[in-house]
């Protein structure tokens, strides 16, 4: 029993010592570092796309856009900024999308943050019919709010309060992450962790030049597997989309998850543009519900346009798999979504 | 509501064992443990509650016919009457199990054995086969159209969480009182204690009837210093294995099975899975033992070093030992065990094995990995490797070469069980690891990956292993070697744990893997 008091004893004194030294803010501050959000270590499922979800918001933080896109990877590798501004005087366009991973609260929560940090007038909203927005990798939303979250010191979880945590990420750096760190900073790692395989081929840049090259085209990257196959068969046919529009207890997701984007976007009173991913498959009346679903979230929020079809098919050959389009039908796709926001804003109309 | 969670680690276990302390008579403190045991269970889920309230009645309604009828059978003096009664009492043993089992088969058996026999045998092109979410939907669609949804068949119910671990522990409560090896208790609440006593409910050990009733029944629960500093170390060692070595070794072996193309890297897969399964599963009986101590009741070992063992037998003696123990006695025993000739043995061995197999769930790898330890069993029987080795090396060298021969089958298991139900995983991970043999001749085609990984899972297992070799050579179970360390030992000891679970141990643990069981 001794033993139990002098360490709990021990515990207390080392924690008062450092409550002392480190206030609340020093720790909302150094959330993200004892949150390990970018750190591999124990993260490692999704730490890559974390890290490119970092990676990319830090690249255009604190600058002025017209049009802001977030989403899913299909938007991240579909949709060509600088395409769309020809369309457009004098507007800028930035492609903030990348992974599915992030979940509907995920991007809300993102984009939540990122309307902070960037002045915009319209977000774009991005995603593939194909997968739907999912949450497949559980923690990770709330690893995200952790992050990009808003929080008081009183919202954080009671084994936060402690103050040894601000070292944690210096602790596990200095035992581990040295030795097992993904290294974001390995081009051809970085490059081929996102499937883009050919970005020398396809760009015309050196891979080292990455970065320089992401922040140029405005965070589009082109997408294509070495061998094409590797992205599987691509679905044709009638689309069966219902996998992840339904949770677990069969309620419908679109709606309510749409709702999340779209109070982010009334709160910081920016007007939100729906885009979906064209797709290889053709309407079904497998997703009926889908589109009832969709239409229940128009009824409620008439000032967010939608200016496609659900389904938009394309050949299969566009597709590098089900849910990313190759750089040449990327291009086409850039160039429907730049004349249609033209027509569109330049009319005020919307064509819904 | 999990062990590693905040509410139970801060609120639950506090309140509860406090409040249980407090109540004066054993008959509140029974109820007290009911209470907190459903509250536990359901939490999150109430419904569930019912399911476990179902099969404690029916199980307990059978026991009491079955001591009347072993009552009966004492007294019954013609071959007519004893037939009569055995009959009966068969009818009743029968019905227990076909509930019981009836209940597992239904829950985690029944949607697997339609995909099995309907989806993946049928004619049709079936639609949404492999989609977790809308599972209910499996539309059979022949020349463009859909004949039939064959989800109907199917009940995509999530499998209640420990119900493979108390329908076996209600299960041999009445067949215990089948054979007349344990007379029953009279009171339905002592019975509904036994059954959802909280903390080993949900995965274990699963406790036999006479070593847990008549701890509940008596009115000996009380706490010495030495039972809450060992209950304590229980909890705090469970929740280091858990949230600091289990949970960071499943994300290494994932990322191993994410760099599978590269040599070698199968090995540590498997090896790094060998101690989270381990870490995660013996983390949940320590803290089941722990808290249990806390209530005055004692809850049996589950694990002895099971990567000490030198032969397969050997390893099923201290790998998950309940399990192990429930089979011989309730199946390998009732088959006929080694009594009826060396064919029956084998057959015996390999059903029990595979039912030992398919008792982890319902994927084709379980029944393998069961039916692989079966092979081995038999293997080992027919020609004892471990015997020949000391023959041959010595008894400390041969000793060593055995535990090291048992582990490494052993790891080629846990190939078989990590993989589940995909064949293309499994050879991936069997052909990485045995390109190790490729690695020892020629390191310089060692990925740096191989190293980066294998750092990993040695600054993970090291303090398991260590701990372990110490139990193994004192042949005393760690929380008891604490005890005999210094106080100045013992608090570095409990700062190490708690700081490890601080800056190491992953936020937004992992569930434990028996759960799933």
């Amino acid at each position: 029993m001794k033993s139990i008091f002098i360490a709990a004893l021990i515990i207390v004194l080392i924690e008062l010592f450092l409550f002392f030294r480190i206030d609340n803010e020093t720790i909302l501050n150094n959330l993200h570092n004892h949150t390990l959000f970018t750190n591999n270590f124990g993260t490692n499922e999704s730490a890559p796309v974390k890290q490119v979800i970092k990676l990319k918001a830090d690249l255009f933080l604190d600058t002025k856009t017209d049009f802001l896109q977030i989403g899913d990877s299909s938007g991240f590798f579909g949709v060509q900024p600088k395409i769309i501004e020809t369309y457009f005087d004098d507007k800028e366009y930035i492609n903030l999308s990348c992974c599915a991973d992030a979940g509907w609260s995920g991007y809300a929560l993102y984009l939540n943050y990122l309307l902070k940090k960037i002045k915009t007038e319209y977000v774009i909203f991005y995603f593939t019919p194909y997968s739907l927005p999912n949450q497949y990798k559980e923690g990770f939303s709330s690893n995200i709010k952790n992050y990009y979250g808003e929080h008081k010191i009183s919202d954080l979880n009671i084994i936060n309060h402690l103050r040894s945590l601000y070292y944690r990420n210096d602790i596990l750096d200095f035992v581990y992450k040295k030795n097992t760190n993904n290294n974001i900073t390995d081009p051809d790692k970085f490059l081929n962790s996102l499937n883009v395989q050919n970005f020398e081929k396809d760009t015309k840049t050196s891979s080292d030049k990455y970065l320089d090259y992401l922040k140029d085209s405005k965070g589009w990257l082109p997408y294509r597997f070495n061998d094409r196959k590797k992205g599987g068969a691509i679905k044709v046919g009638e689309c069966d989309l219902l996998y992840h529009f339904y949770n677990k207890k069969r309620d419908p997701l679109l709606n309510k998850n749409l709702q999340k984007i779209a109070d982010v976007t009334n709160k910081f009173n920016k007007k939100l543009i729906v885009i979906f991913n064209p797709v290889a498959c053709s309407k079904s009346f497998d997703i009926n519900p889908i589109l009832s679903d969709l239409e229940k979230f128009k009824k409620n929020n008439l000032n967010v346009i939608i200016p496609f079809e659900f389904i938009t098919t394309y050949r299969a050959n566009d597709f590098e798999d089900n849910q990313h389009l190759n750089p040449e039908a990327s291009s086409r796709n850039s160039h429907r979504i730049g004349s249609t926001l033209s027509k569109i804003l330049n009319n005020k109309t919307n064509i819904n | 509501m999990y062990f590693n969670s905040y509410l139970y680690i801060i609120f639950f276990l506090p309140i509860t064992i406090f409040l249980f302390h407090l109540l004066p008579k054993n008959n509140y403190k029974t109820f007290f443990i009911i209470i907190a045991s459903y509250v536990f269970y359901g939490w999150g889920n109430i419904y569930i509650c019912s399911l476990l309230f179902l099969s404690s009645f029916w199980d307990f309604c059978i026991g009491k016919k079955l001591n009347d009828l072993n009552k009966y059978l004492e007294n019954s003096k013609t071959p007519n009457q004893i037939r009569i009664i055995k009959n009966k009492k068969f009818f009743f043993l029968i019905l227990s199990v076909f509930l019981n089992i009836g209940l597992l088969v239904i829950f985690k058996y029944w949607d697997w054995l339609v995909d099995w026999a309907i989806l993946k045998n049928s004619s049709c092109n079936f639609m949404n086969i492999s989609i977790p979410i809308a599972r209910s939907y499996y539309p059979c669609v022949v020349n463009s159209e859909i004949i039939y949804d064959f989800g109907v068949f199917k009940h995509s119910l999530d499998l209640p969480p420990g119900i493979s671990f108390y329908t076996f522990q209600t299960l041999s409560y009445t067949i215990d009182i089948y054979r007349n090896n344990f007379k029953p208790t009279g009171k339905f609440s002592h019975y509904l204690a036994y059954v959802a006593f909280f903390p080993q409910l949900i995965a274990g050990p699963i406790e036999r009837a006479k070593n847990l009733l008549p701890q509940i029944v008596s009115n000996k629960k009380y706490l010495s210093k030495r039972i809450i500093q060992k209950s304590f170390f229980l909890i705090f060692f469970g929740l280091f294995k858990k949230i600091v070595i289990a949970d960071n070794l499943g994300h290494i072996v994932d990322e191993c099975y994410e760099n599978i193309q590269y040599s070698g890297i199968g090995f540590l897969l498997a090896f790094g899975f060998a101690f989270q399964i381990y870490c995660d599963f013996s983390a949940y009986t320590d803290i089941a033992r722990g808290t249990g101590r806390l209530f005055g009741i004692k809850i049996r070992r589950n694990f002895l070093t099971p990567y000490f063992s030198q032969n397969p037998s050997e390893f099923w003696r201290r790998w998950h030992i309940s399990l192990s123990q429930w089979i011989r006695d309730y199946v390998y025993i009732s088959l006929g065990g080694n009594k009826k000739g060396n064919v029956r043995t084998i057959l015996n061995l390999l059903i029990t094995m595979f039912l030992a197999g398919l008792w982890h769930g319902a994927g084709m790898f379980f029944i393998i990995w069961g039916i692989y330890h079966g092979f081995l069993l038999l293997i080992y029987k027919i020609f004892p490797i471990d015997k020949f080795f000391i023959n041959i090396f010595g008894s400390i060298f041969g000793k060593i070469y055995s535990i090291l021969l048992m582990f490494i089958l052993t790891l080629y298991g846990w190939v078989f069980f990590w993989s589940q139900d995909s064949i293309s995983t499994c050879l991936s991970i069997l052909k990485s690891f045995n390109e190790l043999i490729f690695l020892l001749y020629k390191p310089d085609i060692i990925s740096e990956k191989f190293y980066e990984l294998l750092f990993g899972i040695l600054v993970f297992t090291t303090p398991i292993i260590l701990a372990d070799y110490i139990s193994y050579k004192s042949k005393k179970e760690f929380s008891d070697i604490q005890t005999l360390l210094s106080t100045t030992t013992k608090t570095m000891l409990y700062l190490i744990m708690f700081y490890c679970i601080l800056f190491f141990g992953y936020r937004g643990s992992l569930q434990f893997i028996y759960f799933q069981f």
